[in-house]
Order: C-alpha cells, then structure tokens, then sequence
C-alpha cells in the first residue's frame, strides 16, 4: 500500500451561491464519501487548513522575509487534505474521483515518497 | 509501515464509524430559520441582514469543516453556537467603531455585545414562532408573507422560493429584499403577541400564511420535487408547532394542523416519477403515511374542541373523510357532500365549489355535476382556471359529449405551465379523440 495525500483546492466564491439544503446534502456526501474509504481500510488521515491564509518564508539577502500566504479572497486555495491508502496510482484517483469536493473545487493529489 | 485508520483524523473522523451522524432531514434550513429568528429577536429585525449573513456564514463553516472533522454530536447547537460569535464578531466590530468616536462622551458605555450577551434568547420555538409573527406582520401582503417566511423562518434560497412561485431567481431576490425593508419599517417585533386581543386579530393572517406555503409546495406541479415536498413539510411543521403553543393553541389551529397532515400523508402518492397527476381514484392507499395521518387525527379531535366550526375544520374533516376509506369505491360521498355543502357556506369561492361538483358527479352522475359547475361557471375567475375545465371536460365526456369534454381539455392545458400535467391533459384529450372516433 502506498500513501497518497489529497491536497482540496477551492475558490472561495464557489460558494457563495449554496443554500443551507444545498450545503447540508453536500456535506452528506461528503460524510458518504469518507466513510465508504474509511471501511475499505483506506482513509488515513484528514484535516481542515486554517482560513487565515497561512505565511510564506523565504531566506533573503536579509535574512528570512515573511509574507502573508494567499488570503481567503484567492481564486484558489487549500481549504484542507486527506492522506489515503492506495494500491497504487489509478486507486488513488479513482478514490479522489468519487469525492463530492470535485463538485465545487479541484484535487492536486500527491503520492508520498516512503522510499 | 501504514497506520491505518479507521478515519480521517484523530478520533474525529470523518469517516469513523460512531462519529458519523446522520444529519436529521432538513436540519439545516430548521437551523437557519431558528438561528435567524433567535438572532433577530434578540438583536432586532434591523439587523436582520447582518444576522442573515452569520447564520449563511456559520453553515458555509460547517461545509467546510465537517468533511475533515466529522459531523460534531449536536450539530444544531454547533451551528447556533458558530452563527452567535460570528453576529457578536460584527456587532462588537460595530461597536467599536462607535466607541471610537464617542469615547469622550461616556467612557463607561459598554459595548452592545456585552450588554446582549446575558440577555437569554429564550426558546427555540418561540424564537421560530415569533419570527413567524414577525413576517405576517399586516405591512406586507399575504403573497410577501409567505415568500418572506420560506426564506426567513423556513430557511430557503431565493432561487427555491422563486420556484414555489414560478419567477425567475431574480425577481424573487427583489421581492425579497423589498419585502425585508418593508419588514424593518414596519416596526415589527421577533415575538408571538401576548395580547388576547393582539393575538386573535393577528393569528388569521399566520394561518394564513402557512396554509398559503403548504399550497405553494401541494398545487404546483412543477419545479423540484424535492423543494415542493420539504416546502409542504416545512409549512406543517409550523403549524405544528403554533397547535403546540400554550399561546396560540386554539382549536382552529388544531385544524389547520390536521388539514396539512392529512394532505401531506397523501403528497408522494399524488404524483407519478414524471410529475403526472394520479387521480385520487387511482392513487395507491398503501402509499399513505400512516404515521402522519394518525397524527392528523390527534390534531382533528383537538380541533373538535372549540364552539367555532371555521373553514379549516371543515376542509380537515373532507381530507380526513378520504383518507377514511379503504378504497375509493367506499367513500363517503353523502358525508363529503355535506361538508362540502357547510364550506360553501363559509368560503363560497371557485374552488370550493369545483371540488363539490367532483363529490356531486361521484354521487349523482355526471349530469347533477354538470348543474354544479354550471353555478361554478358565474364565476369571473373560472375563465382562467385551469382544474374548471379539467373537471368540466372530464364530466361533459362522461355525459356523451365528447366535443365539449375535449375543447374543455384543451384550454385546461392550455392554461397550464408545468408540462408533466400539460402531458397529462392531451393525453386525456387524445384519448377522448380516440373513443368518438
């Protein structure tokens, strides 16, 4: 089995249309979703990034500069991650491709690299 | 080298097996209406698009947030919880703001925020009730009121009360935010009266409102299935909860209760998979939920309480006399009839008498339902009714006349928008074609 991590961009403004019945079946699938990969074994981990945009560190001439990371008004965003199991590449996608977050956002998925 | 999990993250998971809950159908627009109103009761309907913008805020969090950390174990007061600190963020943003500028003036002055946060919202219900009261305010007109509480109290998108009305999205957005200032001029308060006298003159128009919303969702015949059903749903809920209120238990309220149960045990099995009309001679009685309509019955011997027999009891007492039947060759015509009859009397409108000229056709033929309509068809606005014709037609084909039954058939589908049923019509019309040929 080799991991793989989901990386959940999104634009924030693609959501500003949803009504709370529109919301509330999304995250029905979304708990669907999750718990099918859970029973198979394959769910890993999962977590929420922060709204506040995070920072970026850089080494300068200077020393390190820090600049604010992309803030919630970006067209495209990390809102969160999963890391899951997969027998190998065309699992990992076929996992990501039932995921209801492709109905509003993207997916960057990344296999991790455990030599 | 794995450490399989059975969900997402720690202990929260997503997909973890005990904490995953099922959401309770429809808890979200529950929530946002009962958010709204409790935000709203307590900080006043002027900042009722503030308190609309906290409550839209504290679900997009939990879209956000739920698929990583799993649904939380009450997910009703967790979004209550979320939507509060996000409209005393704003506030206290406010506040400030003033602060600043009046500081020289009382330095002492605290800031709303605090000042509010003792202030108990009191029940959930009476937050939903009072919101309820709220928009029948007698500054707006039925029509307003009624879109106005499907999207305030029941939680509904501009673009799902659009539909109820057959408008285009835009034009409801536009009613509705005419519709909230009118509301915020009208110096109308987030509380059931506790007046008597306030009450009886303000709780027809409620009634009223609520019997309209159901009917958006139970008449039309297009548009989201689901939408018209959970608008049909959402409207028997409130009069549940108005028949559960100490302050506004009365025995027409009971009524009301019983009518809208009895229609909504029936809802699924009116309609077919394409949105097709069955007829209540064809629906399937096996269909009818049972559970709802013993409560309708529950609410129907309340209802039989009072000295007063209104409208309402009348049109629970019809509902409750078909669903009363095994099968439709064992209704009570004779009883139905003499309901009928009564409700005339009270509500001598187009579609009562419409509906009394069915009983009569069942009971005495189509001839006498003929006579019926004949009286219906004074009327001004049977013109522009579609069922007038659809009844008419069905009735004069019956009697012989074909010609008659067809033309009746063709302008009742002509005076329909929501094609399932237009199929629906020229079907009928075609067969009608078929037999005199």
């Amino acid at each position: 089995m080799a991991k793989y991590i989901l990386l959940l961009h999104e634009n924030p403004a693609n959501y500003t249309d949803l009504g709370p019945a529109d919301m509330q079946a999304m995250i029905e699938r979304y708990s669907a979703w999750g718990r099918s990969i859970a029973e198979a074994g394959k769910m890993h981990s999962g977590m929420k990034l922060g709204d506040n945009g995070g920072w970026h560190m850089r080494r300068g001439g200077s020393g390190i500069a820090v600049t604010d990371g992309p803030y919630a008004e970006a067209k495209d965003v990390v809102g969160g991650f999963y890391v899951i199991e997969a027998a190998d590449d065309a699992e990992a996608q076929s996992i990501a491709g039932g995921c209801p977050h492709l109905e509003r956002g993207w997916i960057e998925i990344r296999p991790i690299d455990i030599g | 080298m794995s450490e399989v999990r059975t969900g997402p993250t720690e202990g929260e998971a997503a997909g973890g097996d005990d904490s995953v809950q099922l959401l309770v159908a429809n808890l979200f627009r529950r929530s946002a209406g009962a958010i709204v109103a409790g935000l709203a009761r307590r900080y006043g309907l002027e900042q009722l698009a503030m308190v609309e913008d906290a409550v839209q805020d504290a679900l997009l969090e939990a879209l956000r947030r739920w698929p990583f950390e799993g649904v939380p174990r009450e997910p009703a007061a967790w979004l209550r919880t979320v939507a509060e600190r996000k409209a005393l963020d704003v506030l206290r943003r406010g506040a400030v703001l003033e602060r600043k500028l009046a500081v020289a003036m009382d330095p002492d002055d605290t800031a709303d925020a605090d000042r509010v946060r003792g202030d108990d919202a009191g029940l959930f219900d009476d937050d939903v009730l009072g919101m309820l009261f709220a928009c029948c305010t007698p500054a707006l007109e039925r029509e307003a009121a009624v879109a106005l509480t499907l999207s305030v109290v029941a939680g509904f998108t501009a673009r799902e009360v659009a539909q109820a009305f057959l408008v285009s999205e835009a034009t409801m957005a536009q009613r509705l935010v005419r519709a909230k200032r009118r509301l915020r001029e009208s110096g109308a308060r987030v509380v059931i009266p506790t007046d008597a006298e306030e009450l009886a003159t303000r709780l027809p128009r409620v009634l009223d409102v609520v019997y309209l919303m159901f009917n958006e969702g139970y008449d039309a015949t297009e548009g989201d299935a689901l939408v018209r059903e959970d608008l049909c749903g959402e409207a028997t809920r409130l009069a549940l909860l108005l028949a559960d209120h100490p302050a506004t238990t009365t025995p027409e309220v009971h009524a009301l209760a019983a009518l809208l149960l009895f229609q909504l045990a029936r809802l699924s099995s009116r309609t077919e998979g394409d949105g097709a009309p069955v007829l209540l001679e064809s629906q399937d009685r096996t269909r009818w939920d049972r559970r709802l309509i013993a409560e309708g019955f529950r609410q129907l011997e309340k209802a039989g309480r009072g000295d007063r027999l209104t409208s309402l009891h009348l049109q629970a007492e019809i509902a409750s006399r078909h669903l009363l039947a095994v099968q439709f060759d064992q209704t009570d015509w004779d009883g139905l009839l003499r309901a009928y009859d009564l409700l005339l009397e009270c509500e001598p409108t187009l579609v009562v008498r419409v509906n009394r000229a069915v009983v009569v056709g069942q009971r005495f033929g189509a001839a006498a339902a003929l006579l019926a309509l004949e009286e219906a068809s004074r009327d001004p606005a049977a013109s522009g009714y579609r069922w007038f014709f659809a009844v008419r037609g069905h009735f004069r084909a019956k009697a012989g006349d074909a010609d008659g039954g067809r033309q009746d058939l063709r302008r009742a589908s002509a005076l329909t928008r929501s094609t399932p049923l237009v199929r629906w019509l020229e079907e009928r019309h075609a067969a009608l074609l078929d037999s005199s040929a």
